[in-house]
This record gives C-alpha cells, structure tokens and sequence, in this order.
C-alpha cells in the first residue's frame, strides 16, 4: 500500500513539471531547423572588422595576443606600404591566426583592442573533423567589405546603450528599481548611502538627463 | 600531339574498339553482373551506415564543466534522444561513441584509454570543449595537450564550455562523417 503511494507521488511530480512547461510555453528545441536565438552578448567566433572603405582596421599592436589567456591569437606584424596601404596605421598584420580549438571566448581581446577590430559573432557551429580546420586565418576572420555581422559583442564598455540596434536597459533605469525596492522594504536611507558608490561621479545626473531627453 | 590524350579523343577510341560478339557478350555479362554487385553493396552499405549513425550510443564519461553541457544536451529542452543518441550507457561495452567533455590529466589518461578499448568496435570519439581539444586554459605538464594524443578523435567540438547546440551540431557532422565512411560488411 505504502508502495502504491509512492508511485503515484513520483506521477505526481512528473504531471506537476509537464504541466508547469506547458504553462510557461517551453518545449523541445528542434535544433537543425530551428534554432533559439542568443542573447544580445552571446560571445562566439571572432570576426575582425574592416573600414567603410575597405581597409583593415587592426594594426598589429598585438594588445590581444597579449591579454589572451589561452595564447590563441598569432599576429605578425608588417610595414604598411605607402602606395597600397593594407591599413591606415604604420603597421598592419601580415598574419593574424586564432585558434577556435584553443580560444576559450572570454573576450579579453574585444576589451583589449583599442579600435574595435576585434568583434565576437554569434557563430557558434564550429564543429569539424580535424585541429587545423580550426584555426582561422585572415582570410576567415575578416569580414568581407560592406558586410555587416549580425549580431556582434563589442566588449562590456562600448555602445552600453544600445546592442544589434536595440536600446539596453540603462543604468538609471536599474537605479529607479533599486530606490522602488528599498521604498518597499522601508529603508530609502539606506540607499542614498550607496548611491554614491553605484555610480561615477556626475554619471547619475547624466543618465537621467538622457533619460529625460530621449 | 599523341592520340588519346584529351579526353574527347579517348572517349572516341574507346567508341570505336571492336570485339568479337561472342566475346563482347561475355563482357557485357560480367559487367552486368559486376555492375549489379556493386549496387547491392553500396545499398546495404548506406543501410548500414544509416543505422549506425542514427542509433549512436554514448558513454557516460564527463570530466568537468563541459559534462554539465553534455548532460543539458541530453535534458529534454535539447533531447539528443532526437537524433538517435539514445541513451548514456554506463557500460562502454554497450556504447559506441565516447564524448569526452573537460580536462584531461596525465593521471586521468589510462584510464580514458582503457574506456576506449573497452568500447566494441566501431567506435567513435567526440572531443568536447577547449580542455579536451588542447588543453586550453588549463594546459600546463599535469593536462593532456589535446586528447587526440590517447585516442583518435572523429569530431572536435570548440567552445569553453561549447552551447547544446554546439554539440547537437558535431553530432550531426559525426553523422555525415559515418554515412561517408567505407568499412568492410563482414568481418570473418
């Protein structure tokens, strides 16, 4: 008797999750036909940007080589020839290999880059048969003229404001839902307190006024 | 220039050989024959590989972080189950395919091999996330650089740790890679 009821208590918990994913409208991703889209800072495959005018943007100062953890990028500089410039610096990168088999996608080098070279794509299928497939020279890693990746992480600091041309939500706006939690809870105090060291200096009074004119 | 170099010349002497009717009736049987032969090995060979790469069963064998992805992927949000990839043995006799996912020690690396031999042929080896492929962040004298220096490895699937999806896609290559393959039929 006292078995029975365990099964039906086991039924029970299973009955009460379906009915839970039913309700939340979550069911089995049908991967190769359907895929579910990343969020807006999902870090995947490199890409290296370009100019509008077609020229490369890196120029070898090997910052990301030197952040990088995993030691998966290789750059070779190279002297810039003045007739036919691969760059608009001095210098540009004669190689520039990374290795996906060694990258380990934290984005150091998107932080590190001082000119918005280095950008994560949201190409995550990577997936092949043999280790030199994987590691991506130029010719992969730069987007070709006049393309635009589609969904690009540029690193925590730059274009905070808005991703793939949606707005994020603003720091000011987080702000006001941290003072309506701490109405609630009664200690308005508390909070003014911290406030000054949620944010830099003037960067609150320039938040809302950004808020109020947009 | 010599007779039969280019190709639409060589197709026009081949035209124009003439062999005995006896002969050429004799050719034409065994070509028929050799002809259908071969048909019937391709299509029991494409049977063949069909099953083998749809009902691939993998080893229970996680490491490290990269196992939380790998059990995930068998969760049913992305359910390998669809696929083929049935069930994790934990037996590698009754396994065909071993993911292995995280950071291989030297300490670690017998065993690994012993797994693998263990596993009945044919078999297959997934390497799953950076560690596995080549150590990655974690590579200094005690972790194995790549796990290709143990056992032969199919499929090498990037990322640290790689998405579901990641996986989904290079069990998928794996798949192609198995309907590709021309081992012979029989064993005796």
């Amino acid at each position: 008797m006292k078995g029975i009821f365990a099964l039906f208590k086991g039924l029970w918990i299973t009955l009460k999750h379906n009915a839970k994913n039913v309700a939340h409208n979550t069911f089995t991703v049908q991967y190769p036909d359907e895929k579910r889209d990343l969020p807006p800072r999902a870090r995947w495959a490199l890409r290296l940007q370009r100019h509008e005018d077609g020229l490369e943007r890196c120029i070898a100062c090997q910052l990301c080589a030197a952040i990088c953890p995993s030691e998966a990028i290789y750059i070779e500089g190279g002297e810039n020839p003045l007739d036919n410039p691969v760059s608009k610096g001095e210098r540009y990168a004669a190689v520039w290999m990374w290795d996906a088999a060694r990258c380990i996608y934290c984005g150091f080098c998107v932080e590190a880059c001082p000119d918005e070279v280095i950008i994560m794509s949201d190409v995550y299928e990577l997936a092949t048969d043999s280790r030199e497939k994987l590691v991506w020279d130029k010719d992969r890693l730069f987007v070709p003229p006049g393309v635009q990746p589609r969904q690009a992480w540029l690193g925590y600091y730059r274009r905070a404001e808005e991703l793939d041309g949606k707005p994020l939500e603003f720091p000011a706006r987080l702000h006001e839902r941290e003072m309506e939690y701490a109405r609630e809870k009664g200690e308005p105090e508390k909070f003014e307190e911290k406030k000054e060291f949620m944010f830099l200096e003037g960067e609150y009074e320039e938040a809302i006024k950004k808020e109020h004119r947009t | 220039m010599a007779v039969g170099t280019n190709g639409q010349e060589r197709a026009l002497l081949w035209r124009n050989i003439k062999l005995d009717p006896e002969e050429e009736k004799v050719i034409r049987k065994q070509l028929e024959r050799a002809l259908l032969l071969t048909r019937v090995e391709d299509m029991i060979r494409w049977a063949v590989n069909w099953g083998k790469g749809h009902s691939i069963w993998p080893v229970t064998f996680g490491l490290a972080c990269c196992a939380i992805e790998m059990m995930a992927t068998a969760q049913p949000r992305y359910d390998m189950a669809r696929l083929g990839y049935e069930v994790f043995r934990a037996s590698p006799r009754q396994a065909d395919l071993m993911i292995v996912s995280g950071t291989v020690t030297w300490k670690m690396a017998p065993i690994l091999r012993q797994i693998y031999d263990q596993m009945a042929e044919p078999k297959y080896v997934i390497s799953m996330g950076t560690c596995a492929n080549t150590g990655g962040k974690y590579w200094n004298y005690a972790v194995v650089p790549g796990v290709d220096n143990i056992v032969p490895v199919d499929v090498y699937v990037p990322g640290c740790p790689p998405r579901p999806e990641s996986l989904l896609y290079g069990i998928l290559q794996l798949k192609k890679k198995i309907e590709r393959e021309k081992r012979p039929l029989f064993n005796f």
